[in-house]
């Protein structure tokens, strides 16, 4: 696929993130310690460790929503620094989910879904909400539109988020514990979503506990412990021989309880 | 062993029990509930026989409703409305010209047309309504209600091209979406240069004024004048090289408004912009009315005037300070900070004193601008202030993740801000916004020891009256003022209770 490249590629279009010897600090708190990570176009990443480890701050450090102090972060070619125009243009290609889905609760889903695409795409209003529409279609909450987040139920919230993020049409998506703050029965149909995605070859990196999922979906799975990335492999080898004696005791106490 | 009970049949709804509903269980819920509420309710209602009677007598029953005055010195135990009928006019006008009145009048139509039109959901063009009303209203208004001549004071080619040129091309460029709008702003750069360095290079050869028949083209150009319209050269130039344009949309309307400032300077007659003496047209007069100095403006419009432009001024400024206060940027946040808490710290007695006393003795002799001008803009600078708390203690109630939200889709400062941050913010302070603007209409009183005659001011110089020297007088007048003034802040907190209704989209997890 060609993917325009703004700042002459120092890396080849295959690639869509890559973290090169990347640090960042809470003020006196080392919270990620030498990331080194690539992630290919199409590929599927989940991210998986014990609470505090820095899943999110490492994931949100992709669309700078978390600034690094250290290394280097290549998000589709483009290097982010404190460049404004840099970091809108990553924003523009990577979607977001929050475990809080983060909807705008004064405007109704269809707002939601065009707000981007509109201001920041400028797509004409109808044809973002006709894209909007397919999108709702997609994750089957098209008879939602014209509620506000507040009428959804928490599985149909993320799922408007997931719509949201993806008319803007993202060549990545970053994921964030989507479904750690829903009930058990609106888990699978978010779940559904995401593999759906998956299956069409959207670049994703997950943060989840979810390892039907990750086995369902991952090319490789990634456990972080500490803010550092203790190990990496495919899903069957993680699940089955992990490595590491933190991996093996962390997936203990998930998939044993 | 008993069986468990379950209730294998759906049971019916039943309507509820008569005790509950309708009058007598209203009455039984709200005032009989307990021993201290039927004592509460008895309390009450002993308390308004004693109170009502004789305030319904005074304002009603017995009052004077018409004769003069002797009517009221004859009957002092009641309200002398007649008062209030004799004098209305200066009640709602002050001193302003009698003649000039119907200006006044027009002005208060639109005004109440407006907002009726405002306020009425269904109104056609709202926003475009909402737009004259704040920006239009406001200088048709002034305009209106001083008179004198309005016009410009010169017309050159020169400030045609000057004017007109770039502001063509900045509104051209900022429509997003036209095409070649990087050729058109090239072309305008170019033309607009070309016009700067012949008028340049004609100054330089030592002429200056060059004519055409009788048409002057263009008459010496000053140094202040080139930097003036260097301005617009550069935000031109600006929009044409960003490769993008992102911000353009932006940076065009703030251009826009620079020169909608730079030409309502040619109106208005300002320093700056009269010193571009150049004479195409001697004076075009617009308008010409007789001026009423604002000396002579008073009463309820002046205090309209004085509260309105507190309010219309005060919200923008005050979200400006509030977004400035939580800045990143240091030097913005405390030059915020020190603005806030300087007004916040003084009280408006002191601005309003410094304003009409003090401020002439730091201004250069001879340079005097208009009392009421001055107490508009420290009404306004203080009213500011007070907003911009209010502002931020709603932008503070907002979750992270609706900036992390906006943010993630790629929105720009201000785009986050304008569609995300602040409806959502202002919405959760619109009790407090409210209660700002009520309090500074309330405030308005104060002009009064200025020497600006508002509403209570103009009644309390006709109470003053000798003709009029009935101890009913000053009671009525007082009760008069202070019923104008509950209807108006009345008004404003009921809507702002329906306009919270309204924009409860609620259900917030
Ligand atoms: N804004 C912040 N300031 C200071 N410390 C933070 C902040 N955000 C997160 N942390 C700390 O950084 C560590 C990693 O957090 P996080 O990335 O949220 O972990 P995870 O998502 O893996 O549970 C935690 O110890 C957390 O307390
Ligand atoms: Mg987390």
């Amino acid at each position: 696929m060609a993917n325009a490249n703004p700042n002459g590629a120092q890396i080849t279009d295959e690639i869509a993130v890559q973290i090169n010897g990347m640090h960042k600090w809470y003020g006196e708190f080392h919270v990620l310690k030498d990331i080194n990570l690539t992630v290919n176009r199409g590929e599927r990443i989940v991210i998986c460790g014990p609470s505090g480890s820095g899943k999110s701050t490492m994931i949100r450090c992709i669309n700078r929503l978390e600034e690094h102090q250290q290394g280097q972060i290549i998000v589709n070619g483009t290097e982010l620094t404190s460049d404004l125009k840099q970091i809108d243009a990553v924003r523009r290609e990577v979607g977001m989910c929050f475990q809080h889905f983060n909807l705008f609760p004064h405007l109704t889903i269809m707002e939601n879904c065009t707000l981007a695409p509109i201001w920041v795409r400028k797509v004409p209003k109808k044809e973002a909400e006709e894209t909007a529409m397919k999108y709702l279609e997609r994750v089957k909450i098209p008879e939602q539109a014209h509620k506000y987040p507040g009428q959804l139920s928490g599985g149909q919230q993320q799922r408007v988020a997931i719509a949201r993020s993806l008319c803007m049409n993202p060549e990545i998506m970053l994921f964030d514990e989507p479904t750690s703050a829903l009930d058990p029965e609106m888990i699978s149909e978010v779940l559904d979503v995401m593999i759906d995605l998956a299956q069409e070859g959207m670049t994703m990196l997950c943060v989840t506990h979810e390892m039907g999922f990750a086995r369902k979906v991952a090319n490789r799975v990634i456990f972080m412990d500490g803010g550092q990335i203790i190990e990496q492999n495919e899903p069957e080898e993680f699940f089955n021989n992990p490595q590491s004696e933190r991996t093996q005791l962390f997936l203990s106490q998930i998939l044993n309880h | 062993m008993s069986k468990a009970y379950v209730n294998d049949e759906r049971h019916p709804d039943l309507p509820p029990p008569a005790s509950t509903v309708g009058a007598v269980g209203w009455m039984r819920e709200h005032l009989f509930s307990s021993p201290a509420n039927i004592l509460m309710t008895v309390v009450s209602i002993g308390l308004l026989a004693y109170v009502v009677p004789p305030m319904v007598s005074w304002l009603f029953t017995s009052a004077v409703w018409s004769g003069g005055a002797d009517a009221c010195r004859a009957n002092p135990d009641a309200a002398c409305w007649t008062f209030v009928g004799a004098r209305f006019d200066q009640f709602v006008y002050g001193f302003y010209e009698k003649t000039e009145r119907w200006r006044v009048d027009i002005m208060l139509i639109l005004l109440f047309a407006g907002i009726a039109a405002l306020v009425y959901e269904k109104t056609p063009g709202r926003k475009w309504i909402g737009m004259f009303m704040l920006i239009g209203y406001p200088i048709l208004s002034w305009i209106m209600l001083l008179g004198g001549d309005w016009g410009t004071p010169n017309i050159s080619l020169y400030n045609v091209i000057v004017v007109l040129l770039p502001i063509v091309g900045i509104a051209l460029l900022s429509y997003d979406r036209l095409p070649s709008a990087r050729t058109i702003g090239i072309v305008l750069t170019a033309f607009y240069l070309l016009a700067i360095a012949l008028l340049l290079g004609l100054t330089a050869a030592g002429k200056t004024e060059l004519w055409i028949g009788s048409t002057v083209i263009y008459s010496l150009v000053r140094l202040d004048t080139i930097i003036i319209t260097l301005i617009p050269f550069l935000g031109l130039f600006a929009l044409t090289k960003s490769g993008e344009m992102e911000r353009r949309g932006t940076i065009g309307i703030a251009m826009l408004v620079v020169f909608a400032i730079l030409v309502l300077g040619f109106f208005f007659d300002l320093p700056a912009p009269s010193s571009l003496d150049m004479t195409l047209v001697d004076r075009v007069v617009v308008v010409s009315m007789v001026e009423v100095p604002t000396k002579q403006w008073g009463g309820f419009m002046l205090t309209l005037v004085i509260a309105l432009t507190g309010i219309v001024a005060s919200l923008p400024l005050g979200v400006l300070l509030a977004l400035g206060r939580r800045s990143n940027m240091p030097a913005i946040r405390v030059l915020c900070v020190v603005f806030i808490e300087f007004w916040r710290g003084v009280p408006l007695i002191t601005v309003l004193f410094m304003a009409s006393v003090m401020l002439p003795l730091f201004l250069p002799p001879g340079v005097s601008f208009d009392q009421l001008l001055r107490a508009l803009i420290g009404v306004a600078l203080f009213s500011a202030a007070y907003m911009a708390e209010v502002v931020r203690g709603g932008l503070q109630a907002i979750p992270k993740g609706q900036y992390e939200g906006a943010d993630s889709l790629g929105l720009t400062y201000w785009q986050k801000m304008r569609l995300i941050i602040l409806p959502q913010a202002l919405k959760i302070v619109i009790p407090g916004i409210v209660n700002t603007f009520i309090g500074l209409f309330k405030d308005t009183t104060l002009v009064l020891i200025i020497g600006l005659f508002d509403l209570l001011g103009a009644v309390q110089a006709s109470i003053a009256d000798p003709n009029w020297n009935a101890k009913s007088v000053a009671y009525t007048g007082y009760v008069f003022t202070a019923f104008v003034f509950w209807v108006c802040c009345y008004g404003m907190s009921q809507y702002s209770r329906y306009l919270e209704r309204k924009l409860h989209t609620g259900h917030k997890r």
